[in-house]
């Protein structure tokens, strides 16, 4: 089991949420004060290089025109931390391959990278959440359709090195490619594939890679699960090895309950200032109808205000593991069981307020205490006995979150 | 006071390659099986450090970006830019430049800009380039107008970069973008410097109608002038005052030696720019990226075979041309003052200091001279400038004519 330190770099310094309607798309940049921004993102810079210290492995992401993630580009993040790293792996989740209509410079800007860092890339793409559609200004129809292209074109412009090759697709056509670097490792940095559906799990079962979910807790977890062991198991004829499989939840371990609850809370920064209206968090075409359907429906009278469930209801839900040491061990434990286990644990360590101090110490207490028993757990693990078991588990619900969630998962 | 600031300059090469008759083209096609990983990364970490060690010495940085060639292994500048972002304390961050028309999402380049500016503290300068035509295939673009979307692109860039009031439309010819609002915005306000490369007298005129630097690669003492003074004259009319010094730039090869011989060895190292850039008719000259003047031109060919072969290059030759400054501290600081002179000035000498096989330490020898020796006269040379003067004491200097440079230069003067 490997565990992937996480922030989503945050600008919090925002105005009373009432005065506007949206933190994503429309929030004016105004509020992003230039001197403070530097600040911030050189403290999370040093977070990630202080887990490189600590032995976590990094990962980041990247969002567009919102203050919940100050990171356009994430891979200049990712460029700055292949420098300044020495044995991190190096996870970017991801690339939003729909959103850039050059999937061959994210090929180039990818190979960059992982040469720079000696090969430690380890490459997501994502078909990204609904806000970014109109950040991006592309059409949000189709973009499953149009990550498997550009992964496609991505892959083969990863592994050829023979002279360009053409590509003739049904969204993307790219003449002469022949990308300069090639990737460091051969033959393609490891792929990650963010999935929310046991139908979104297929092709990513298919191609092997890893299929990683996000904050779906224990009400849907395992039908996506499900969904990606099956098709594993029915193209390869094998069951799928547990690093094939990644799960992202908050994540706080503190000294003693109170501490852990206080560092806890700190992070539901990330959900409670998710205001997204209709507008943006359902653009026409994004979603499938019936998903379509129960966003119109609406939280909170269609405010786009988060319904904001307690801090007991998410850790109960599987999207928050908080406590000292030996409570987060025995919570992620549950839900890995429950989950049928899986390789990666992706840590939301920081968020909001929390200070680089509390973050730290969570992390240094994550990897002294509970990180080397979440090995243990997993070193001898048997796939197919750890999906048996979990199958004989009574299914668990959980709170509803409204609206917060679905673009991870529907 | 008018200064002159000095760029350390490097494009990152892959320089070990197979004998160039093996391969028809150093650009585009030449498969990259032979960038060889374990190689490659050695390499960007030595340029690396050769651009944080500029900063530690007091250079400035530049960096550039191309695709496909072993010429320059540097396909995303903004990465390498934002890694110097982080690891540099007080040079100015100059990338020469964003490829607008080879990228089809200004909004991004803005954000990528934005986000630089901001980790660097207000370091960026911001160059924006037309790109050479060996780029059109590799960025699977139509060649033809490509400045036209150079400046709608610039236009979209400026205004992302200055709204901070909410999104904005944007409906332009080439380029159509709602609910324009960036995270982060720029740390400099209004907005960081903008430079665009210039490679004719009338390229020269939105230039300087915006009052943004113009650089100009390797004109050589035969082109300098055209266009630089198509500038002041430009700028002259829009602004009503002359150009100050710090608007106009020029990137020579530069190597500093302790003594002549190996000032000319080090710039002999450093001619593997120009002998290297092996590339065919078909890459160099795409259907409608040049005007057909210069097309017809290219067609003509650099050398009766019409190879592609690169222009044979002489380091005399180049010197006498203006495109390469070596010698002593002494002999490079004349050497630049009289093409500073005779180009009527200019406030930005961006020095390509390191190139093909030259070492890590032969690099850094001639930068500590420069930086010693020669930079301290330059900027004392303009700090003495004055518009009137120095054109007074050019008429004294005719204008210089040199052989044709042919293919190597039509890229970046026309």
């Amino acid at each position: 089991m490997k565990s992937w330190w996480f922030t989503e770099d945050c600008y919090p310094h925002l105005p009373d949420q009432d005065t506007y309607r949206s933190i994503r798309v429309d929030l004016p940049n105004k509020y992003c004060e230039p001197e403070t921004a530097h600040e911030l993102y050189n403290r999370y810079l040093d977070l990630w290089c202080a887990c490189d210290e600590i032995g976590l492995e990094i990962m980041l992401n990247e969002h567009h025109q919102t203050a919940t993630c100050m990171v356009p580009a994430a891979p200049i993040l990712l460029g700055i931390l292949a420098r300044q790293t020495e044995k991190a792996r190096l996870l970017i989740l991801g690339n939003p391959l729909p959103n850039r209509n050059q999937p061959v410079r994210v090929a180039e800007e990818m190979a960059l990278v992982d040469v720079i860092s000696k090969g430690r890339v380890e490459c997501g793409f994502v078909r990204s959440v609904p806000y970014e559609a109109a950040a991006a200004n592309i059409l949000p129809y189709k973009g499953t359709e149009r990550l498997w292209e550009a992964h496609d074109l991505i892959m083969k412009a990863w592994t050829t090195h023979d002279g360009p090759f053409n590509f003739e697709g049904k969204w993307y056509h790219h003449r002469q490619v022949n990308i300069w670097p090639r990737p460091y490792q051969q033959p393609h940095p490891p792929v990650w594939v963010t999935m929310g559906s046991p139908g979104t799990a297929v092709p990513v079962a298919e191609h092997k890679h890893v299929g990683a979910v996000f904050l779906a807790g224990y009400p849907r977890i395992r039908e996506i699960y499900n969904g990606y062991r099956q098709a594993y198991l029915d193209k390869h004829n094998e069951h799928a090895p547990l690093d094939r499989l990644a799960y992202l939840g908050l994540c706080f371990v503190g000294e003693n309950e109170r501490e852990a609850e206080e560092g806890a809370r700190k992070l539901l920064w990330y959900m409670e200032s998710n205001k997204v209206p209709q507008e943006w968090s359902n653009p026409p075409g994004y979603h499938p109808p019936p998903v379509s359907a129960t966003v119109m429906k609406g939280t909170k009278e269609g405010s786009g205000v988060p319904l904001n469930p307690t801090l007991d209801q998410q850790m109960a839900r599987g999207n928050v593991f908080a406590g000292t040491p030996d409570q987060v061990y025995e919570q992620i434990k549950a839900f890995w069981e429950y989950a049928g286990g899986f390789g990666h644990m992706l840590i939301m360590g920081q968020a909001g307020f929390l200070s680089d101090e509390d973050a730290v110490k969570s992390m240094k207490l994550y990897s002294n205490e509970v990180y080397p028993r979440l090995r243990e757990l997993t070193k001898n693990a048997d796939p197919a006995e750890l999906w048996e078991k979990s199958k004989a588990m009574d299914a668990k619900d959980g709170v509803d979150l409204g609206t917060f969630g679905v673009e991870f998962v529907r | 006071m008018p200064d002159l600031k000095t760029w350390f300059f490097t494009e990152d090469c892959y320089p070990d390659l197979p004998p160039q008759e093996t391969y028809e083209s150093i650009r585009v096609d030449l498969p990259n099986k032979y960038c060889e990983p374990e190689n490659a990364s050695r390499l960007y970490n030595q340029y690396l450090d050769l651009w944080c060690a500029a900063d530690e010495m007091g250079l400035e940085i530049m960096i550039n970006e191309h695709h496909q060639t072993a010429t320059c292994m540097v396909p995303a500048a903004p990465i390498m830019l934002g890694i110097l972002a982080r690891q540099t304390k007080n040079a100015r961050l100059l990338i020469l430049g964003n490829p607008l028309p080879n990228r089809n999402q200004p909004v991004r380049v803005a954000e990528e800009m934005a986000l630089i500016d901001v980790i660097s503290k207000g370091r960026l300068e911001c160059g924006f380039v037309r790109s050479v035509p060996y780029e059109a295939a590799a960025a699977n673009i139509l060649p033809y107008k490509g400045s036209e979307r150079l400046w709608e692109a610039h236009d979209l860039i400026m205004k992302a970069w200055t709204t901070h009031d909410g999104p904005f439309s944007f409906e332009g010819k080439w380029y159509h973008h709602r609910q324009v609002n960036i995270w982060p915005r720029p740390f400099q306000q209004p907005h960081p410097p903008v430079w665009i490369t210039t490679g004719s007298g009338a390229s020269t005129e939105p230039v300087a109608k915006n009052a943004h630097v113009a650089a100009v690669f390797l004109a050589g003492y035969s082109r300098v002038r055209p266009i630089f003074d198509a500038y002041r004259k430009n700028y002259r009319k829009f602004h009503g005052k002359h150009a100050p010094l710090d608007r106009l730039a020029y990137c020579g090869l530069i190597y500093v030696g302790d003594n002549e011989r190996n000032a000319e060895a080090g710039a002999n190292q450093l001619m593997w720019y120009m002998q290297a850039n092996k590339v065919p008719e078909h890459w160099k000259n795409p259907p409608g990226y040049h005007p057909p003047p210069v097309s017809a031109n290219v067609l003509r060919g650099a050398h009766v075979s019409g190879s592609g072969a690169a222009y044979s290059t002489e380091l005399k030759e180049h010197m006498r041309r203006g495109n390469v400054f070596a010698g002593t501290p002494d002999q490079v600081f004349e050497q630049i003052k009289a093409f500073w002179e005779y180009s009527g000035g200019f406030g930005h000498m961006l020095m390509m200091g390191q190139a093909g096989h030259l070492s890590e330490k032969n690099t850094l020898r001639s930068m500590n001279l420069f930086n010693d020796e020669v930079y301290p006269r330059l900027r004392e040379l303009a700090a003495a400038w004055d518009p009137e003067e120095v054109m007074e004491k050019r008429k004294t200097m005719p204008d210089q004519d040199h052989a044709d440079i042919n293919n190597l230069a039509v890229d970046f003067v026309r």
